[in-house]
Order: structure tokens, then C-alpha cells, then sequence
């Protein structure tokens, strides 16, 4: 099958995903802000893999193809996600900041590793490795730190697990990569462009079906931050979107 | 190290499920492994085997070619016309040779050649006739080859001549017969490998000869060059079917028998692999998605389980510290749901049983601290009771002591001395009650007593004097009887006389003097009558003034009864108090007892004292009721001494009112006295008118004596009557006798005890 397929199957993926988000904004205004982070992750990347399935920005490096609109994607939609994770937990500008340089940090490494060779490629890689331990580290114990001692059940489980989604399946994309045409070589490109639509697929709409499933977290989020800012979480009457999980 | 790892896995469920799905994932890649190295081998085992049988079905390919060549040319050498000389001939045979549907493949021409002068006489193909192939530089020609025999079929090398535009090579045979003559056959080489398939993608297959020079070669521009392949493998295949792996080719030779060649047919790795990289890389884009799917579930699920865990334990760490408020929930319907507000029920009733158990606990502090203060007031009764005892046991001393002394009192006071008194002077509150009591009650008594016995007194003279009274009156009574008696008798008298009279009216001329005298005798006994009468009156009046005195004293006497029934009364109300008196003691004594009994052996004495106590306050008790009963003997004594005094009352009110009749009668009787003197009187005059009143005389005589019988018949009435009153005095006597005897046996019972104010003298 040829690659576009894939592509496109990668952005019917996505606009799925981005339903739900978009129906929660309209549903339940309350939090619309989240639900519009949640909308550009995946929305984002519909577009971009949408680009790929049209052939654009299809470039060819060395001896292999790269998808120049894929990391685009990437360096917009990551930010977005590591901002969602800090915006269930509401730490000081300060993290937001350098968590999210943090991430372009990788996203960019890993741009350069992809268009150029030899040393310099395994240098970038490298260096886009160790800002992901950065970023993996404020993603797992900076950001939980903000929570508290006592955090408020639904908000810590919803962060821990749509963080433990990330930071788990993050970790895979540079497996697959080293695995792929540009790496090892032992994914061939066709399988290579399945794995990756199908990790971007997990990663970014299971993270956002998963936050659209935990917005009742979300609903807390927003009550506690208007009505005190720190007050007891109160119970919101708004009824869940939360399907059983 | 190791044992911290591991009690970190115990310890944590998501590193127990994430080794989990990582030994799955090491798993799914070690069977992926497996299967994609069995792949491999197996593909490549197909890949050599299919190299190999290419090469050797190339090879008997070439065989059979060879063979067939070879054949076909000896066959063909050995047709008579090649050896018959004539050209027309051999071209003829040439042809229909060239033309021949049995013309092995790739034989361009077939040369009639002369070995000497190695020059084609005859060819299939006309260019070539004549040609000389020793100037063309052809080895068949420059270095003949040797044969043995005209059957002989020698194949040679492959060589290019100018005259051919792609490598040949020739299959000699000497005609049969024509000595010099050769059959050759030129065989284009290329046609020889152009019927070999590509078996494998992206294979070529060459052959090579023994000096390691193509043969055949796919670009023809190399055939004859030199082989750069494994001269090692050149030789191995040259004997036997070779199979080779090197520099990203692979190799597989095979030895064509009707030739010193070998077949090669070799193939770019990649491509001869190509589907065993294929599948490699389909089976780790399998794992691959396999992990990133378990990657998915495994962290969520994980995560999910693991918060809703360390939630639910935090908020159970916090009910076991105490705090229940906190909120237990998450938004899951699942068994995590279920825990949660299980938990949450728990916690509530927790809290429920946690205020319950709070209160009772408070309850029970509060029941402790009673129990405690209790436990104080106890050992402070404890205290109050040894000092109770001690100061029971003084007091049952005391009480000892005064109980004897009332005791002794009461004693005494039972012996008969009211005048005793108690010593009510105690500390002891009850018993200076009951002293002070006791004596008022003896003073009651004693007061009473000496009431009574005065009342006695009274009552005796009262008796007395009534009695007197009643014997004046009786007296009295007599001498009214006797009076009238002597009325009667006088009356009688009268009558008689009277009758006399009246007898002697007729005779009243006779004896005007006895008239007169009787008149005078009438009127003395008029006047003794009216004395008597007087006298009767008297004693009449002294009776009814006896009987007012004995109604008077009666009334006294009952009124005194009434009082000494009142006081007797009050006496039993005093008895009633000594009777509580002793109760009260007697409860005294019982509480001493209980005290007594509450403080042990050590309350022996105090018991003894209550016992004494009890003991005395009985004897009280049965002083009193001693005395009670007396009082009440007392009472209906003088309860019936009231009744008789009124009994008396009464007869002295009948015995007035019969001697008022008696006064009256008397007074009747004076009247007719004074009548009768009136009319004696009158007859005395009369007597002076006697004769012309005899007759009125004699009437007046019969009115007199009617009247005196009337007169007799009153006084017999009196008489009666005096009888009954002389009766009922004498009743009344009885009576007073009676009551002087009961007030004497009053005295008497009275002058048992020793009251002040007894003697008091009786007015």
C-alpha cells in the first residue's frame, strides 16, 4: 500500500480524535480552554498528516524521505500536550516556560538529527535525548510536586495517567526511529510510516480521548481556579462526559 | 542492590505491572526474534536452494545443450555428403543442417572448415564462407584442437572474432571420411545464457570457464573477460555445486559436465533477502505496535489503578489518623467506583460508630469520673461512717446513758411516781426530744393524773354529797312520805272524821263543841297538815334544792367526767405520744442496729446500746400502753360513771320534777289545808249557821271529804310519788354510792401515783 494510505488513514485518525474535544467545547463551555488544546493536538496533526497524504513537504535527505509538515506537527502539537499536563496541575509561569523550551529543545534536536548525517546527526540525536530527560524529568517530578501532598483524586489520577501515556510512548518514538530507515534500518519505510501513524495515533488521540474522559477532573480544575484559589475542591454539578472507563 | 530492587517491585504495583508488560514486550520480541530468524533461514535456505537450482538447472541446461551440440555434430560430421567432397553437397547439407528444427539454440552457423588451410569452404551462412578463421584470430583455427577419432566432438573456449559481433564459440567435429574436414558449429554464446530465467529477482546468472573467464555473461561487453568473483569458489564450483555468501552477494555454482564451466548465478543480498527483511521488518513493526498498544493500556490501566490505589490508601491512612471528612471519590463506575464508595460508606459509618463510640466514651469518662467521685464519696462516707461509728458509739453511750436514765425515770414513773421527770438536758438531739417529751407527757400525766384524781376527789364528795343529798332527800322524801302518810293517814282521818262528821252533822246540833272542836281538831290537823305540808315543802324544796344540787353536782360530775374524758383523752394523746416516743425510739434502736450492723463487730456495743435502746423504748412502749390501758380502764369507768351521772342527772331531773310535783302537790295540799281551814273555818262559822247549813255542812262535809279523798288520793299520789322519789333517791343513792364507790376505787387507782396537786382540797 502506498504511504499516502497510511497518511491518510493517520488523519481520519486524528479528526476523529478531535471530536471529541470540539463537542466537549461546545457541551460544556466551562473549560474551553482545555478543550482547546485538546483540539489543537490532534487537530494539528489531522492537518499535517492530511499535507503528508497530499505529498506535500515530502523531501528526501541523504538517501531517505523525510515529512517535513511530520515534525512541524510535532514542534506544535508536543508543546501543546506538555502544556495540557502542566495546565491540570497550575505550576508558576516560570515551569511552563521551561518545560515547553524544554520540549521545542527536543522536537528541534531531533528536526536536525533528521537533515543531516553522520557524526553531527548522532551528536543531535544525542543532545535531543538528553533534553528529553529534562523534559521527562519536570514531566515527573517537578509537575507532580505542584500538586501537593493531598491533590484532589480525579485531577492527580487524569494527570498522572494522560503524563504517563506521554512520557511511556514519547520514550518509544526514538526506538522506533533507530529501528527505522534512518536508524538501524530494520523497519522498512512502509512499516516504519504504519509504527509512527500509529504512535502519533495512540499518543496524541488517547491522550486527548483520555483527557476528554477525564473531564470532570477538568470541571474541578476550573471550579477550584474560579471560585478560590485555594479552596477545597467543590463538586461540580456539570455531569461528566466520562464514559466508563 | 538486587533486594532493594526487588522490595521495590513488591511494593509497587505499577513497576509489578510494567514489568509485566515489559517481559511481554521482551517476550513478543524474543518470539519475534525466533520467528524472524526462522524466517531468515528458512528464506534463505529457499534463496540458496532456489540460486543453487538455478544454477544447476542452468548448468544441465548447458548439459543437455553440450550433449546435444555435441551430438548433433558428430551426427552431422558424420553425414556421408560433408565427406563426399562435392560443395554443392556439403552446402546442401549445410543448410538443410542450419535449417534444421534439430539446430541446438544459439548455432548462428554451421562451417564446413578445412583444418589445414583453416579456411571455411562452406558455411550455413554465406558470409562466412571463405572466411579464414586462423586470420580471424579463432583458436580453432590458430590451435587446432586435437581429436580423437572422427567421433571426437571437441567444444571449444569461447572467442570473438572480428567477424561476429557478440562472443562464439565453436563445437568441432572431423567429417567422417574427409580427414581434414571439420563440422563446426559456432554457437553465439550469449544465446546460450539468454534462455535463463531469472529464478531469483534480481539475479544474473554467468558462466565461467575454467580459467575464470565468462563464458557467458548477461552484458555481453564481458564475456571473455575475467571473472571477478572468488577464485577459491571458481574452483569448488568447477567440480561440484557451490553455494557462496560474500560482500552483500550471494553465489550459487554449479559444474556444467559437458564443459570445464561452471554456472553462476548470483544475486544482490538485498534483493536475494529481500523478503526476509521484509518480513523482519513487519514483525518488528508488529512488536513495535504491539508495544506502543500494551505501552497504552498498560499505562493507563496502570495509572488509573495505581492513583485510585494510592488515593483510596491515603484516604484510609487519614481515617486511620482520624481524619473522616476527608472526601472519598473518583469519577470511575468501576470496581474502583465501587471501592471508593464502599470505602466512603465505610468511612461514614466509621464516623458514625467513631462520634457513637466517642460518646459512650465520653459517657464513660463521665460514668469513670462519677464511679470516681462515687468511689470518693464512698471513702468519704467510709470516713463519715468510722467517724459515724465512733461518734455512734459515743452516742450509743450516750444514749445508753440516757436511756437508762429515762429508763430509770419511767420506771419509776410506771411504779407510779409521776412526779419523776427525766433529765432532758442531753446532746443527743432525740433523746433531749424524747426527754423533753418524756416529760412533757409525765407532766401531761401528772397534771392529768392529778386532775383526775382531784375530779375523783369531786367526784367522791360529789358522790358523797349526792348520796347525802339523796339520803336528805330520801329523807326528805320519807318525811314527805311520812308527811303524807300522815296527810293521807290525816286525810283519811279526815274522811273518816269527816264521815264522822258527817255522821255527826246529823248530830250536829248535838255536838256543835265536837263540831267546833273537830273543826278545831281539823284545823289543827289543817294546821299540822299544813305544817306537815310546810315541813313536805321543806323538804320538798330542800329536796328539790338537794336535787339541784345533785343535778347541779351531777352536771359538775359529768361536766367533770366530759373534762376527765378529755382528759383522758388527752392522756391517751399523751399515751400516743409515748407511744411514738417509743416507736420513734424503737426506730432509733433500729437505725442504731443498722448503724450498727453497717459498722461491723465494732457495733456490738452500739448495738447493745440500741438493743437497750429498743429495749427500753418496748418497755416504754408497754409502759405506755400499761397506761393507756388504764386510762381506757379509767375512761369507761368514767365514761360509765359520765352515763350514770347523767342517768343521775336525769333521775335528779325526774326526781325535781317529781318533787316539784311533790312541791306542788304539797302545795295543792297547803291550798286545800288553808281550804280546808277555810272551810273548817266556815264550818266554824257555819257551825254558828250549823243548823240551817247542816245540810250545806253535811255537803260541804261530802265536798270535804270528796276533797279529802281527793286529798288522800293526791297524797296517796304523793305518796307514790314521794315512793318513787324516795325510789329514785334511793336509786339515786345507789347511783352515788356507786359512783362514790368507783370514785373511791379512782382515788384508790389514782393514789397509785404520786401526783403533785392531788390533795388539793375539793370545793
Amino acid at each position: 500500500m502506498a504511504l499516502t494510505t497510511w497518511f491518510w488513514v493517520g488523519a481520519v485518525g486524528m479528526v476523529a480524535g478531535t471530536l471529541l474535544p470540539l463537542r466537549d467545547m461546545i457541551r460544556y463551555p466551562s473549560h474551553r480552554r482545555y478543550d482547546l488544546v485538546l483540539a489543537g493536538i490532534t487537530g494539528f496533526a489531522a492537518i499535517a498528516y492530511a499535507a503528508m497524504g497530499l505529498g506535500f513537504t515530502e523531501t528526501t535527505v541523504a538517501d531517505h524521505t523525510i515529512f517535513v509538515a511530520r515534525y512541524i506537527d510535532w514542534l506544535v502539537t508536543t508543546p501543546l500536550i506538555v502544556a495540557y499536563l502542566a495546565m491540570l496541575v497550575k505550576p508558576a509561569r516560570r515551569t511552563y516556560a521551561w518545560l515547553l523550551v524544554a520540549d521545542v529543545f527536543v522536537i528541534a534536536a531531533g528536526i536536525g538529527a533528521a537533515f543531516t548525517d553522520g557524526t553531527l546527526r548522532w551528536a543531535l540525536f544525542a543532545g535531543g535525548a538528553l533534553g528529553y530527560v529534562v523534559l521527562a524529568f519536570g514531566l515527573l517530578r517537578v509537575l507532580p510536586r505542584t500538586l501537593g501532598s493531598d491533590p484532589d483524586p480525579r485531577i492527580h489520577s487524569l494527570f498522572v495517567t494522560l503524563r504517563n501515556i506521554t512520557v511511556v510512548l514519547w520514550t518509544l518514538y526514538p526506538v522506533v526511529w533507530l529501528l527505522g530507515p534512518a536508524g538501524l534500518g530494520l523497519l522498512q519505510y512502509e512499516m516504519y510510516t504504519i509504527v509512527v501513524v500509529y504512535l502519533d495515533f495512540i499518543s496524541k488521540v488517547g491522550f486527548v480521548a483520555f483527557a476528554a474522559l477525564g473531564a470532570d477532573a477538568v470541571d474541578r480544575l476550573v471550579t477550584v481556579t474560579r471560585d478560590a484559589p485555594a479552596g477545597t475542591p467543590s463538586p461540580v454539578e456539570a455531569p461528566s462526559a466520562t464514559d466508563d472507563d | 542492590m538486587g533486594s532493594g530492587l526487588l522490595t521495590r517491585v513488591r511494593e509497587s504495583y505499577g513497576t509489578k505491572l510494567a514489568l509485566a508488560l515489559v517481559l511481554v514486550v521482551v517476550l513478543s520480541v524474543g518470539v519475534g526474534s525466533l520467528v524472524y530468524q526462522q524466517t531468515t533461514d528458512q528464506l534463505e535456505g529457499n534463496v540458496k536452494a532456489d540460486l543453487m537450482g538455478s544454477a544447476d538447472a542452468h548448468a544441465n541446461q548447458l548439459d543437455a545443450w553440450l550433449s546435444n551440440v555435441r551430438g548433433q555434430t558428430q551426427l552431422a560430421s558424420n553425414q556421408p555428403a560433408l565427406a563426399s567432397g562435392d560443395s554443392a553437397q556439403v552446402q546442401a547439407a549445410l543448410d538443410g543442417l542450419a535449417d534444421s528444427s534439430e539446430l541446438p539454440d544459439g548455432v548462428v552457423a554451421i562451417h564446413y572448415y578445412d583444418a589445414p588451410s583453416t579456411t571455411i569452404e562452406a558455411s550455413s551462412n554465406e558470409g562466412f564462407a571463405g572466411v579464414n578463421p586462423a586470420e580471424q584470430g579463432a583458436p580453432f583455427a590458430t590451435d587446432p584442437p586435437t581429436f580423437d577419432g572422427a567421433n571426437d566432438v571437441v567444444v571449444t573456449k569461447p572467442f570473438t572474432v572480428p567477424a561476429a559481433d557478440f562472443p562464439v564459440l565453436a563445437v568441432l567435429s572431423p567429417v567422417q571420411g574427409a580427414e581434414d574436414k571439420q563440422l563446426v558449429y559456432m554457437v553465439n554464446v550469449n544465446s546460450l545464457t539468454d534462455g535463463f530465467g531469472d529464478t531469483v529477482d534480481g539475479s544474473s546468472t554467468v558462466v565461467v570457464d575454467q580459467d575464470g573467464a565468462y563464458v557467458s555473461h548477461p552484458d555481453q561487453s564481458r564475456v571473455l573477460t575475467q571473472h571477478d568473483g572468488s577464485e577459491m569458489m571458481l574452483e569448488q564450483s568447477l567440480s561440484e555445486s557451490t553455494f557462496m555468501q560474500e560482500d552483500g552477494t550471494v553465489m550459487a555454482a554449479s559444474p556444467v559436465d559437458g564443459a570445464p564451466w561452471t554456472v553462476m548465478v548470483h544475486a544482490p543480498q538485498s534483493e536475494a533477502f529481500a523478503l526476509g527483511d521484509f518480513v523482519a521488518s513487519s514483525l518488528m513493526g508488529l512488536v513495535l505496535i504491539t508495544v506502543v498498544s500494551l505501552a497504552l493500556v498498560g499505562v493507563t490501566v496502570g495509572s488509573t489503578t495505581v492513583t485510585s490505589l494510592q488515593h483510596l490508601s491515603r484516604r484510609a491512612d487519614e481515617m486511620a489518623d482520624g481524619n473522616l471528612d476527608a472526601e472519598i471519590a473518583t469519577g470511575r463506575n468501576d470496581e474502583f467506583g465501587t471501592l471508593a464508595h464502599s470505602f466512603s460508606e465505610m468511612r461514614d459509618s466509621l464516623s458514625t460508630s467513631l462520634s457513637e463510640a466517642e460518646t459512650a466514651q465520653a459517657e464513660a469518662q463521665q460514668a469513670k469520673e462519677e464511679a470516681e467521685k462515687q468511689r470518693q464519696e464512698a471513702e468519704q462516707a467510709r470516713e463519715n461512717a468510722e467517724e459515724a461509728r465512733q461518734e455512734a458509739q459515743e452516742t450509743a453511750r450516750v444514749l445508753e446513758d440516757a436511756a437508762t436514765d429515762y429508763e430509770d425515770a419511767l420506771t419509776a414513773v410506771a411504779d407510779g411516781d409521776l412526779t419523776r421527770r427525766v433529765d432532758a438536758d442531753r446532746d443527743h438531739d432525740a433523746m433531749a426530744r424524747v426527754g423533753r417529751a418524756v416529760n412533757q407527757m409525765l407532766d401531761d400525766i401528772e397534771t392529768s393524773v392529778a386532775a383526775a384524781s382531784q375530779f375523783a376527789d369531786h367526784v367522791s364528795d360529789a358522790a358523797v354529797r349526792v348520796e347525802a343529798g339523796a339520803g336528805d332527800a330520801m329523807d326528805a322524801g320519807s318525811d314527805v312520805s311520812v308527811a303524807v302518810d300522815e296527810i293521807s293517814d290525816g286525810a283519811t282521818e279526815q274522811t273518816d272524821r269527816l264521815h264522822e262528821v258527817a255522821g255527826e252533822v246529823d248530830d250536829l246540833s248535838a255536838s256543835a263543841e265536837e263540831v267546833a272542836k273537830t273543826v278545831a281538831s281539823l284545823a289543827d290537823t289543817a294546821g299540822q297538815a299544813a305544817d306537815a305540808v310546810e315541813d313536805g315543802r321543806e323538804a320538798t324544796d330542800e329536796a328539790v334544792a338537794t336535787m339541784d344540787d345533785v343535778a347541779d353536782d351531777a352536771e359538775a360530775a359529768a361536766d367533770a367526767m366530759d373534762a376527765l374524758d378529755s382528759e383522758m383523752e388527752d392522756i391517751g394523746e399523751i399515751v400516743d405520744v409515748i407511744a411514738d416516743i417509743a416507736e420513734q425510739t424503737n426506730m432509733l434502736a433500729l437505725n442504731a442496729s443498722i448503724e450498727a450492723a453497717r459498722t461491723g463487730a465494732d457495733g456490738d456495743g452500739f448495738a447493745v446500746v440500741a438493743d437497750e435502746v429498743k429495749g427500753l423504748a418496748e418497755e416504754s412502749r408497754d409502759a405506755a400502753e400499761d397506761i393507756e390501758a388504764r386510762l381506757l380502764d379509767l375512761q369507761g369507768q368514767v365514761s360509765d360513771v359520765a352515763d350514770e351521772m347523767r342517768d343521775t342527772s336525769e333521775n335528779v331531773a325526774d326526781g325535781r320534777t317529781t318533787v316539784g310535783d311533790a312541791a306542788t302537790a304539797l302545795d295543792d295540799v297547803v291550798e286545800f289545808v288553808a281550804e280546808t281551814d277555810s272551810a273548817a273555818g266556815e264550818i266554824r262559822d257555819a257551825t254558828d249557821r250549823q243548823a240551817e247549813a247542816a245540810s250545806r255542812v253535811a255537803g260541804a262535809v261530802d265536798e270535804v271529804a270528796g276533797i279529802s279523798e281527793e286529798t288522800a288520793a293526791q297524797a296517796t299520789d304523793v305518796a307514790e310519788s314521794a315512793d318513787e322519789q324516795t325510789e329514785t333517791l334511793s336509786t339515786v343513792g345507789d347511783a352515788a354510792a356507786d359512783l362514790a364507790e368507783r370514785a373511791a376505787t379512782l382515788d384508790d387507782l389514782l393514789a397509785d401515783f404520786d401526783a403533785r396537786g392531788g390533795e388539793e382540797e375539793v370545793n
